[in-house]
């Protein structure tokens, strides 16, 4: 199942949503995002988890009460660039989820 | 948005829906309404008075601003207040200015991405700007050399001479030292916007929009801004600008249309208007749609319509557009909104005294679209807000919302409201 689908707003298709998987715990998934290039900028109490990308400054919002997850791709990123960059990302994210997933087993 | 809400210098007043920068009015913005204005501006006055126009608006709406920041810094040397500056500006998300030199003599700005040319990079793509688009970072920095270098108000003008938007590599920026200062533009002070408030009003389910109203501050004010300066939130870029550079555009070119063209002064009318009611789609549709909304709310929205309404008037309030509410509301059919003020019409009150025509373009352009937002919007299928989808569901929609401002502080009524009739 494709986990990362185009929530598209205000720019074309920077926002995407990201389906993360019922078993796999928000806190475990940012932890996971840290180690592979994501700075997490949360403040504390926030009821929010905000990471950038340390290269790409793309943009993660994981929302802590629903946990919808949305991929922002940085503004500047190119428009015909911009479906391969998410799809990409979307694999990344999904290896880490395989990886956490096959961890609780 | 370096706007920890309860720091000295920048300030919500929760009773009226105001935020302060020292002592003066400044609101939040997105870039869509930013660009649009600027372009109401030039098609209204053409693009050389439109740039002077934003130059020495913005340059007379920030000094009052500075002002403080140098005076509550107790800041003294002309680098170490110019330094301080630049930072203030990147800290509202407005770009990054680089001094490469400091000296009046050789003065040298120059930015790798300022907000309105990023602005217009993401609505127009590639397509080359025709003319500079920064003229509230040229005004900015011409109020930072006066007071860093104590000179008189509006003796340095400072032109953008590139700009990344017309397809330079960098903007860049020169000042030139006049003899004999401009005159300046009026600002209004927080005393004065409080005076100026007319009769308190509570919107329907007033607690819940005030408790929203509180939280959503809370989340601006941990916004912070990229390493370009830029502040990206919401699905769109968020600027914070002192009221009075919008108010005195928006005041001049009134002023200008109705000596010089009269016959032309219905239609700018309308396109401030219409400025209020792309502002108020795009950025009230973008925030309701964000994952920051559904952390604030705490679950998932619904599409009741007058859930909608409240929640874009605690997004209008916690922007400090002033205490927007729902007076009234029956679907489908009229929906009146109130405020004891906006940030628009205490500044004519202020400036001007009484108005023969209502002035709150926003509240009014920005109330159809709440109306259209509450329903006319499919909330359920990922509505695409943007340009495109605004064409769809506004400008050729087949429903006729439109919005008439019915009472209004510099006319001399005790409150501003806005009527939107089906």
């Amino acid at each position: 199942m494709k986990r990362l689908s185009a929530e598209p707003g205000c720019q074309n298709n920077t926002l995407w949503r990201y389906e993360l998987p019922a078993p796999i715990a928000l806190e475990a998934f940012v932890g996971a995002l840290t180690e592979h290039a994501w700075r997490d900028q949360s403040k504390p109490h926030a009821p929010l988890f905000m990471l950038t990308h340390e290269d790409e400054e793309h943009r993660m919002i994981l929302v802590k009460v629903t946990r919808r997850v949305q991929l922002r791709l940085f503004y500047l990123t190119q428009r015909e660039d911009r479906v391969a960059c998410a799809e990409r990302l979307g694999a990344s994210f999904d290896a880490l989820c395989e990886e956490l997933l096959s961890e609780q087993t | 948005m370096s706007g920890e809400a309860d720091q000295e210098f920048l300030q919500w007043d929760y009773e009226r829906n105001y935020l302060y920068a020292g002592d003066q009015p400044v609101c939040f913005h997105c870039h869509h309404y930013n660009l649009f204005i600027q372009e109401t501006i030039d098609e209204a006055l053409g693009a050389a008075i439109g740039d002077q126009l934003r130059r020495e608006a913005s340059a007379d709406a920030w000094r009052p601003v500075l002002e403080a920041l140098f005076s509550g810094q107790a800041l003294h040397g002309s680098y170490e207040k110019l330094s301080a500056a630049f930072e203030l500006f990147a800290s509202t998300g407005q770009g990054k200015l680089v001094l490469e030199d400091a000296s009046l003599q050789n003065a040298a700005i120059s930015s790798e991405a300022l907000h309105y040319g990023t602005a217009w990079r993401m609505i127009h793509g590639t397509q080359a700007a025709l003319h500079v688009t920064d003229g509230l970072a040229a005004g900015f920095i011409s109020a930072a050399f006066e007071l860093a270098y104590e000179l008189a108000p509006g003796s340095i003008e400072v032109t953008q001479t590139a700009c990344i938007a017309m397809g330079d590599a960098r903007d860049q920026f020169e000042l030139i030292q006049h003899e004999q200062p401009r005159e300046l533009n009026p600002t209004i002070s927080r005393a004065r916007m409080e005076a100026n408030t007319g009769q308190m009003v509570d919107s329907l389910e007033e607690e819940t929009v005030s408790e929203i109203t509180r939280a959503f501050c809370g989340m601006l004010a941990q916004i912070t801004p990229d390493d370009r300066g830029l502040v990206e939130g919401f699905g769109i870029l968020v600027t914070l600008t002192p009221t009075a550079y919008y108010n005195t555009l928006c005041l001049k070119v009134m002023e200008y249309l109705e000596a010089e063209h009269p016959t032309l002064l219905q239609v700018s009318e309308q396109m401030l208007y219409e400025a209020g009611r792309l502002c108020g789609f795009n950025t009230f549709g973008g925030v309701l749609k964000s994952p920051e909304w559904e952390a604030i709310i705490g679950r998932e929205r619904t599409a009741d319509p007058e859930e909608t309404l409240l929640h874009t008037c605690a997004i209008a309030r916690s922007f400090g557009f002033g205490k927007w509410s729902v007076h009234e509301y029956f679907d489908e059919d009229l929906l009146v909104l109130r405020a004891p003020a906006t940030y628009e019409d205490p500044f004519v009150c202020e400036l001007r005294g009484e108005s023969k025509r209502p002035v709150c373009y926003l509240f009014t352009g920005a109330g159809e679209s709440m109306a259209r937002l509450a329903e006319d919007v499919d909330w359920s299928n990922a509505p695409m807000f943007g340009l495109d989808y605004y064409d769809e569901t506004v400008k050729r929609s087949d429903t006729s919302w439109r919005a008439k401002q019915t009472q209004c502080r510099a006319r001399g009524d005790a409150f501003a409201e806005v009527t939107v009739e089906r």
